[in-house]
């Protein structure tokens, strides 16, 4: 009995003082890992809305590019960037976060938008689950640079406003490279973002207008 | 139980003559799939040192007062307690690479290295030896792991660390990056080194 | 919100983590039984029954205790330690009960139980759960096809290497773990093959 005793108390002790342990160097780099988040999701930002394409290094001067260039509003419970020239004045495009069920799970991507709404300035694909070397290849340049430039005037006749299909076979000016052996994430990239696209000239873009 | 040789010996055996991937083919679980960079096979190795020679400090340290009956829980909280240590270290300082690790980092705990090296050694050994035994059995570990990375990034990417090594003719081994690419190197890395030394490797049958 | 992140039926899932995402010979997790273990059929079959069962039972339970007990407390960086522990305490409870109620299947099970605390697709399959946002049933299915996965790897390899050993004649090197790797590999590519199954249903 007072082996058990013992046991339960060891235990409970050792628990407490690691738990302790952890939770205190946790505690000390919260702020040091939600800074790297924010940077992150910046550099996605400015990345989407073609302000910056290269990385930079320097955490102080990406954040001051960010503030020069970027501003935020919530549209819809939906937060949109708004990307200004270089004088801080015009706008040059709207960004938003779009994210969609992947193959494996969850797929999030950054939308830029050009500034009088015709066009995509490009697509970033930040955060996704899929097979390595498979669907997780969404994140690779020439699939994301696939889309800049996409018209989004037309629709095709399913009120898409772009299809993925096989690598290799004939291409139109909307229609781009699916991910070989990865049908199911390309799937599911083109369903969600022809709908996101869609719920952003059909309802955000209207909205935006008039604020602006 | 005696100290099976002097701190050197301990240090040195897990490099090569015990090396847990050639002699038992242990723990390579959780790092092998991320073995197509070296970079962050590099993160992984560092954190499974750092997890490895803590948890058998540790463990020595508190041999004398764990019950015997609970030893394997207590294990398994000291264990995952340095894995989150880790998991947060790299959060916050190498947040690139913390990402492309995903779930990986997680399952250091689960390498059976760790609680095998734990087990077998640090239960019975002051902390000092147990140390040096955790950190030349995740170094040797290491090593091979290291090796196979170096490899697979060369031929799947053309590339090491990054830096593009081979020309631009060169036709990318896709089947590196991939899954099988992983299982046949260390297959062939197993069968070189065990058919050159096989005195050292012998399988007791 | 309009994005329902649920969309993945359950079937597709159960069939892709068996075959396309192999938990075995594409994300590496439990190896090193699947190394030691795999020289007979009959064990792998006993090794692998335990495993489905502990993987489903143990995603579920996990899911729950995370999603009710961790998230509301914000703890959920202690997810890594709540996990080993109930999947060391759970086997240790199946252990008993099975030792208790059902002897017989005890003397078939018993061994390999204790084996699968450290076998590190268990506590993968959880850590993927939490990743990826299943929802309780996904968990499970998951779990469940996954634990499935595990054990047709491991009886495949462990069929083919029962008849590498009385035919074949090995370069010494090569045998053990060597020939197991390589056998692994070429399953695993073959795996790759199933990739396009998935979309026909």
């Amino acid at each position: 009995m007072k082996k058990t005793l013992y046991s339960i108390l060891y235990m409970f002790l050792i628990t407490f003082c690691f738990t302790a342990l952890v939770s205190g160097i946790r505690y000390l780099n919260q702020e040091k890992i939600e800074q790297n988040m924010a940077m992150r999701r910046q550099a996605v930002i400015l990345s989407a809305l073609n302000i910056s394409s290269q990385k930079i290094d320097s955490a102080a001067l990406q954040m001051s590019l960010y503030n020069e260039r970027i501003k935020q509003r919530q549209i819809l419970d939906r937060d949109i960037y708004i990307g200004l020239d270089n004088e801080g004045q015009a706008i040059t495009g709207y960004a938003f976060s779009a994210s969609g069920q992947g193959f494996w799970g969850p797929i999030s991507c950054m939308i830029g938008i050009s500034g009088d709404m015709t066009h995509l300035l490009g697509i970033v694909f930040y955060e996704n689950t899929e097979t390595p070397g498979l669907g997780a290849r969404i994140t690779e340049d020439w699939f994301q640079k696939q889309f800049t430039g996409l018209s989004l005037k037309n629709k095709n006749s399913s009120g898409n406003f772009f299809t993925l299909s096989p690598a290799g076979s004939e291409k139109t000016s909307d229609d781009f490279d699916a991910i070989t052996g990865a049908t199911g994430t390309s799937d599911a990239v083109e369903k969600f973002l022809n709908r996101e696209l869609r719920l952003f000239i059909n309802r955000i873009a209207p909205l935006l207008i008039k604020e602006t | 139980m005696p100290i099976a040789g002097s701190n050197k010996q301990i240090l040195t055996k897990g490099l090569w003559i015990e090396n847990p991937v050639l002699r038992h083919v242990l723990g390579i679980c959780s790092t092998l799939a991320v073995t197509n960079l070296v970079i962050n096979t590099l993160v992984m190795c560092a954190g499974l040192i750092f997890t490895l020679a803590m948890s058998c400090i540790t463990v020595s340290a508190m041999r004398n007062y764990t019950p015997d009956r609970i030893r394997m829980m207590v294990q398994m909280l000291i264990i995952s307690s340095y894995v989150i240590i880790v998991d947060i270290l790299i959060k916050a300082y190498l947040p690139e690479i913390s990402v492309a690790l995903g779930p990986y980092v997680g399952l250091i705990i689960t390498n059976c290295i760790v609680m095998g090296r734990c087990e077998a050694f640090a239960r019975q050994n002051p902390p000092i030896p147990s140390m040096l035994d955790g950190l030349g059995t995740a170094l040797g570990y290491s090593l091979v792991l290291l090796i196979i990375s170096v490899v697979r990034e060369t031929l799947g990417f053309g590339s090491i660390m990054g830096f593009t090594i081979m020309p631009d003719s060169f036709e990318r081994w896709t089947i590196m990056i991939m899954a099988p690419g992983a299982f046949f190197m260390l297959g062939i890395f197993i069968w070189i080194v065990r058919a050159r030394y096989p005195h050292l490797y012998e399988e007791k049958s | 919100m309009e994005i329902s992140l649920n969309e993945i039926s359950l079937t597709t899932l159960f069939f892709a983590a068996i075959f396309t995402n192999n938990i075995l010979l594409t994300n590496f997790l439990g190896l090193c039984p699947h190394i030691a273990l795999s020289r007979d059929l009959k064990s792998s079959l006993g090794l692998g029954a335990a495993v489905v069962f502990v993987t489903t039972s143990t995603s579920v339970l996990n899911h729950l205790l995370y999603y009710h007990i961790l998230i509301p407390l914000h703890l959920e960086h202690f997810r890594f330690v709540l996990f080993i522990i109930v999947i060391a305490s759970f086997v240790q409870l199946v252990e008993m009960i099975i030792d208790r109620y059902f002897p017989r299947l005890y003397i078939m099970l018993g061994i390999f139980l204790p084996l699968i605390t450290v076998n590190c697709a268990i506590l993968g399959i959880s850590l993927f759960m939490v990743i990826r946002d299943y929802s309780l049933a996904q968990a499970m299915v998951y779990g469940a096809g996954s634990g499935i996965g595990w054990m047709l790897a491991i009886t495949l390899v462990a069929s083919i290497r029962d008849k590498i050993q009385s035919t074949a004649n090995l370069p010494r090197g090569l045998e053990g773990p060597g020939i197991t790797l390589i056998i692994t590999g070429l399953l695993s590519l073959a795996f790759m093959a199933f990739s396009g199954m998935i979309q026909i249903q």
